[in-house]
């Protein structure tokens, strides 16, 4: 088996020990992109699909998004040196003000970083101002707004209105427990995602149109 | 009489859900549900009479938030008093009360960064605040994470005192069964729950009433203790600006009743109201 192919199954069965071995010797053998793109890019996604399908649960994806993003950091350099073009995709990302709920939330931050996203995340209990100033200091053309309570979901509605009325260009999508795709479309949203891997093809599915 | 001689003689009825109730009666999503044990006495008090008049055999204290991590992060200190309230509360509708313990909502690695030596902290005060206010059971509920229900189940029998604890764990229906969204089964569930010293295990929330019943036919063939399921009536959804659960109380009950067929207690979670305990009471007789 190649080099790259191991470092993808150790990304797949979450062995962070053989990742951080087979990296160092993959990078003295191959260019960063391919390192990503046929390694532990294809390898992480796997992982996703293992989560949707119900093999992997919460720590699986939470460990694999680890090992993706401290691999990513070690990468990141290389891929700057040899001026490679990156994903320059910025996505602003908190959970709506009043709710403390994280996890959700930041299993999304993790799996766009992992992705090779550049995110903004801004936390649980986040204000609407800290939203729209983010936006704009970032130039982000993604946001993400997360609610785990239904007294909490309507803060989603309020800061799309603002969103709207600042005329930000940006694509906005809702995620949360309560919240579904009828909820989405009522407060006009641009889109909703289920989980954290679903969040990951949608916004792909976003910037490729 | 004490919870073990009622299962002796007849299957139990638990209340329906108290968070969804204190919203309709105007609390607001910076307020901290235990602190109407105390400012909005009348309120909790006349909830748990309510639960009782449709029928439930024994009512939960109003603590589910109520371990003192989370209400210390509230800037909260009365710990004691609020939960001693509850137990009032609840004691002054019910002949027999069930302490509440819910979730701390932190997670443990590599999710978040609290330890389980701080989770059996936490779950050691708060029963023995409820048990000191005199509860006569212990409910611990809505464990996504079995080493967290492990905590707290450890945690109350730390305290040497004779109580029957529940512990129910919540869980997702998925392609290959039913997990706890860190990936637990409910055989492993029940199996580490019953050896912490847990009398009556089961699962709680997430699931509706139907999925409730597939879990219940299931959970029956993988332990020897009593079973508790308390399902929710459907998932929320926002119509017209407010919360609603899809299943009636009739559909609910109808469940509810099937599922008593492999349980002992079964109980209300989150959209269930007064009206969905009433609905399984007349049905059980």
């Amino acid at each position: 088996m190649d080099l790259i192919d191991e470092l993808r199954q150790a990304m797949i069965d979450i062995d962070e020990d053989t990742v951080d071995e087979l990296l160092p010797r993959c990078i003295e053998k191959y260019a960063a992109n391919d390192i990503i793109e046929k390694g532990l890019a294809l390898g992480i996604r796997e992982v996703g699909r293992l989560f949707e399908e119900g093999e992997y649960f919460l720590p699986e994806l939470m460990l694999g998004a680890e090992i993706m993003k401290s691999s990513m950091n070690i990468l990141d350099p290389i891929l700057a040196e040899s001026n490679i073009s990156v994903n320059n995709t910025q996505v602003v990302i908190g959970t709506v003000q009043g709710d403390i709920h994280d996890i959700g939330k930041t299993l999304v931050s993790s799996m766009l970083t992992a992705s090779g996203y550049t995110v903004h995340d801004l936390g649980s209990d986040t204000p609407a101002d800290s939203f729209i100033d983010k936006l704009k200091e970032t130039s982000s053309q993604f946001l993400c707004l997360s609610a785990l309570l239904t007294t909490t979901m309507s803060g989603q509605r309020e800061i799309i209105e603002r969103v709207r009325k600042e005329g930000l260009n940006v694509k906005i999508l809702v995620g949360g427990a309560p919240v579904n795709q009828r909820w989405a479309d009522e407060i006009e949203a641009d889109g909703y995602a289920d989980n954290a891997v679903q969040a990951v093809r949608l916004i792909d599915s976003m910037v490729n149109q | 009489m004490s919870l073990f001689e009622m299962l002796k003689k007849e299957k139990i009825l638990l209340d329906g859900a108290m968070g969804s109730i204190l919203i309709s009666k105007g609390m607001k999503m910076e307020d901290v549900p235990e602190l109407w044990n105390i400012k909005r006495k009348e309120d909790i008090i006349q909830i748990h009479q309510d639960y009782i008049d449709a029928g439930a055999d024994l009512v939960l204290t109003n603590t589910f938030g109520g371990s003192p991590m989370k209400l210390s992060e509230k800037g909260l200190e009365n710990i004691a008093e609020i939960i001693s309230s509850a137990v009032y509360n609840a004691r002054k509708a019910s002949e027999i009360v069930v302490g509440d313990i819910g979730p701390t909502g932190k997670f443990l690695a590599p999710m978040g960064k609290i330890t389980e030596e701080e989770l059996f902290v936490t779950f050691q005060l708060q029963a023995k605040y409820l048990i000191d206010a005199g509860v006569d059971v212990i409910l611990i509920e809505t464990m996504y994470d079995l080493r967290e229900a492990l905590a707290a189940v450890n945690a109350v029998r730390s305290l040497n005192i004779q109580i029957p604890v529940m512990a129910t764990m919540t869980f997702d229906k998925k392609k290959r069964g039913f997990f706890t969204i860190m990936g637990d089964k409910p055989e492993k569930c029940y199996e580490e729950l019953e050896k912490a010293g847990a009398d009556i295990v089961g699962a709680n929330c997430t699931l509706d009433s139907d999925d409730m019943l597939e879990l219940a036919k299931i959970s029956r063939t993988l332990t020897s203790l009593p079973l508790l399921f308390q399902a929710n009536a459907g998932q929320p959804e926002m119509l017209d600006g407010k919360v609603h659960y899809a299943q009636t109380p009739d559909h609910y009950a109808k469940n509810m009743i099937s599922i008593l067929e492999y349980a002992d207690i079964i109980g209300g979670c989150c959209g269930t109201t007064p009206a969905h305990i009433r609905k399984i009471r007349e049905m059980m007789k």
